[in-house]
């Protein structure tokens, strides 16, 4: 009895406990999880960041607090796929699966194919969004049908609907053509969307896939369509195709009411130069009421009639108001045809002093040196913008052979704005007179650096190069370059001080700017100063130690090159060729280059483009050819990077090399790209 | 029909037949020419006719014949008097007086300088 009062006396109390325990046990856990969570948001984000390479499923269960930030997982390259596919297919959490297809697409790796294809299916519209538009970034033509699949499916959005055009049109897929032609012709209902815009665009991708008419034919078609935007872009198309066969369809657009429709319809005419055209502009002229408008019927009617042009600008030039007679004048002074001397010396009587200066300038860029002698006359006119427009256009027109008239008139105790400018016309014509003006602009970052830096460097006065050094130290990472030109005394030293101290105050920016100048400088007893930074987990700040190790004669810096350059994320290539174009030393080159031929070759696209693009920068001869069969190729993608790539490099050699390809490409696609890359480009 | 069969096997055959002509004809498109092959160079002082893209025109005309190499020019963007450009050749296709002769053709005015005597670069 006392034995059952005794055990009844801890019945109570193991029975409360035992009813407790699951408290309890959530109690513990939350203990554990306080344990856990003294750790700082920053400090999981590290934690998860760390497992990424190693761990693929270290993403499933993460939420938006653990999440590492987007650049962070960028960082790691393609070492973050797998993780990134496994979160898109099994983290529970939207917003983490859209974060992970969107980085997906970035990476570029295509590894991750079959993964975005099944989450073609995902549950959130947004996620599944960001999914077709990875899919887009890794062109691939089993993706045709898993998209076709969800683009007939009646209750995917609008928004993943017109996406999935635009993903097709990058496949480069004769099936995927056959859709987009035929969703370009269909009739929307009246309460359906109007997806033909976006299947005209995404079929322009694909156009390497169509015949020449084929497309001409569906430009035609669009450009006749009661949908605006659809016309806009056809209109846009139209230009670049060139056929005469869009005449008919262009003309009545120089009527429409929105004036992009009717600008770039008048573009078009202009680039086609079929003679068709040019009654319609003729009488679209006196009707212009801006001066967009006026500058591209000019240009039009100049390529398909130029004494029709002549003849109705010289009615413009003599206008009743003012506005468009200083157009006019503008206008002639860009076609830079000498029929228009006659026409703008009749504007310097013009009542308006806004005309008589718009009619100087224009004088200027003729290049006929034939209108000096009435330029002259204005040098001293009372308004400043009439003598200042002569002054440069009589210098231009001499070849900058009258400086001395920029100097006395306009430089010497002349108000700032007017002595900038004439500081850097006088700067670029390499008149030292103005260097005392330019170096103190440079320092206070008032002129563009452009413009001047070939004077700056081939300055022979020591200050020059000393005061470039001064300001770089206080931050100037613009002058990098210039100095590694220059070199003036102390450079390397400063440089090496600079990568410690900007180290340790966290500015990475300005250790990668001194290291490049490090590498610049070429002294291999360097090396060790910056080598501890090849550790770094920035991958940046590790690719620009590389190359600047690399430059150094560190063989084993290659390799890291290498190395990053396969597992970058794609849309960090572009980067890389940036950096690695800096590589200057033939030595170098020649090591990287047998590697960089073998990417070019490889079926990852990106690198190989990526390779091609630093070979175009080192050695433009040989490396263009690789890019003019990457322009040529069945692959959007591939014509897609090569066009970036040319487009980014701005050098004349580049230049030139594409103006012989271009007059002896046949090819009818490749041809129209390089007309396209050369109108972007300066002299064209 | 059986008449009709052969004008189809027939067309069939000519569609090929001039398909490979027009394949055949198409000249190929630009191609690097072997470090071995011998290359000259004309430099000379040019004026050519104003326009806003004087210097792309004189290149396209001159590119057509595939003995030019490179044609490359000073500074001067967007200038069309007193230009200094420099041709690179293959002599073996094409003599220097040829290139000269189409330049020529494409400039008002011509200073062909002696061989060696202009370096474009140093110059501008």
């Amino acid at each position: 009895m006392h034995r059952d009062r005794r055990s009844s006396r801890w019945l109570g109390p193991l029975l409360l406990l035992l009813g407790l325990s699951p408290a309890g046990l959530v109690l513990w856990h939350a203990n554990t999880g306080e344990a856990m969570a003294s750790e700082t948001e920053e400090d999981m984000r590290r934690r998860v960041l760390a497992s990424i390479p190693n761990d693929a499923s270290v993403l499933i269960n993460v939420t938006g607090r653990e999440m590492p930030a987007s650049p962070d997982i960028l960082n790691l390259g393609k070492r973050g796929t797998r993780a990134l596919e496994r979160c898109l297919s099994d983290n529970v959490d939207g917003d983490i699966r859209t974060t992970c297809a969107i980085l997906l697409g970035r990476l570029g790796d295509r590894r991750a194919l079959g993964t975005l294809q099944s989450a073609l299916a995902d549950w959130e519209p947004g996620v599944r969004h960001w999914v077709i538009q990875a899919l887009q970034e890794i062109p691939d033509r089993t993706s045709v049908d898993p998209l076709l699949k969800l683009y007939a499916r009646k209750d995917e959005t609008a928004s993943n609907r017109a996406a999935i055009l635009h993903t097709l049109g990058s496949l480069s897929d004769p099936k995927a053509v056959q859709v987009l032609r035929r969703e370009l012709r269909a009739t929307p209902e009246k309460n359906e969307t109007d997806f033909r815009e976006h299947a005209f665009r995404a079929l322009w991708t694909s156009r390497h896939m169509m015949a020449p008419t084929t497309l001409a034919g569906d430009v035609a078609t669009a450009l006749r369509s009661e949908n605006k935007r659809l016309v806009l872009a056809a209109t846009e198309a139209s230009a670049e195709l060139r056929s005469p066969t869009h005449v008919g369809a262009l003309i009545p657009l120089l009527e429409d009411p929105n004036p992009d429709i009717r600008n770039k319809a008048v573009y078009a005419l202009g680039r086609i130069g079929d003679g068709r055209a040019t009654r319609a502009l003729l009488d679209r002229l006196p009707q212009v009421r801006e001066a967009r408008t006026l500058n591209n019927i000019a240009f039009a009617l100049e390529r398909l009639d130029r004494p029709a042009f002549f003849e109705a600008i010289s009615k413009l030039i003599e206008h009743k108001q003012a506005i468009i007679r200083l157009n006019a004048a503008f206008v002639i002074g860009d076609v830079q045809r000498k029929e228009g001397r006659v026409l703008l010396e009749k504007s310097l009587n013009d009542p308006s002093d806004y005309v008589k200066t718009s009619a100087i300038v224009a004088l200027g860029k003729l290049g006929d040196a034939g209108a000096i002698p009435v330029l002259e006359s204005y040098v001293d006119d009372p308004n400043l913008s009439i003598r200042q427009e002569a002054i440069y256009a009589i210098n231009a027109l001499t070849g900058n052979r009258r400086l001395d008239l920029v100097y006395e008139k306009l430089f010497v105790s002349k108000p700032y704005p007017i002595q900038h400018r004439a500081a850097l016309v006088l700067g670029k014509a390499g008149d030292p007179r103005a260097r005392s003006f330019l170096l103190a602009c440079v320092e206070h970052d008032a002129c563009p650096l452009g413009e001047i830096d070939t004077f700056l460097r081939r300055s022979t006065d020591p200050s020059v190069s000393q005061r470039m050094l001064l300001a770089w130290g206080q931050g100037r990472n613009d002058l990098a370059d210039m100095l590694a030109d220059m070199r003036p005394p102390g450079t390397l030293g400063l440089a090496l001080g600079m990568v410690d101290a900007a180290h340790v105050r966290g500015d990475v920016e300005q250790v990668k700017n001194a290291i490049d100048l490090v590498g610049d400088l070429g002294e291999a007893s360097a090396s060790n100063r910056v080598a501890r930074h090849m550790s770094s987990t920035d991958t940046w700040l590790r690719l620009h130690t590389a190359v600047a190790l690399s430059r150094l004669g560190d063989v084993a810096a290659d390799t890291r090159i290498l190395g990053d350059l396969d597992n970058l994320a794609a849309d960090w290539l572009p980067g890389l060729v940036r950096l690695l174009s800096r590589v200057r030393e033939p030595e170098v080159r020649a090591r990287l280059l047998p590697a960089l031929l073998e990417r070019e070759k490889g079926a990852d696209v990106d690198v190989a483009l990526a390779s091609a693009a630093v070979r175009l920068a080192w050695d433009p001869d040989a490396g263009v050819f690789r890019m003019l069969d990457a322009l040529s190729s069945s692959s959007a993608r591939e014509r897609g990077l090569a066009e970036r790539y040319l487009h980014r490099d701005r050098s004349p050699r580049v230049t030139w090399l594409l103006r012989r390809a271009f007059a002896r490409e046949t090819r009818p696609h490749t041809k129209d790209m390089l007309r396209k890359l050369l109108d972007a480009r300066p002299g064209s | 029909m059986r008449c009709a069969v052969g004008t189809i096997v027939l067309m069939g055959l000519l569609a090929t037949a001039c398909g490979s002509a027009n394949v055949a004809q198409r000249p190929p498109p630009d191609l690097p020419v072997p470090a071995s092959e011998p290359r000259e160079r004309v430099a000379a002082r040019v004026d050519m006719v104003p326009s806003r893209d004087c210097e792309e025109a004189f290149d396209l005309a001159l590119y057509a014949n595939r003995a030019i190499e490179l044609i490359a020019w000073d500074s001067r963007v967007g200038t069309c008097i007193d230009r200094h450009v420099s041709i690179q050749f293959l002599p073996r296709k094409i003599s220097r007086s040829q290139v000269v002769d189409a330049v020529n053709q494409r400039a008002t005015r011509v200073t062909v300088y002696r061989e060696g005597a202009f370096n474009h670069d140093a110059k501008r």
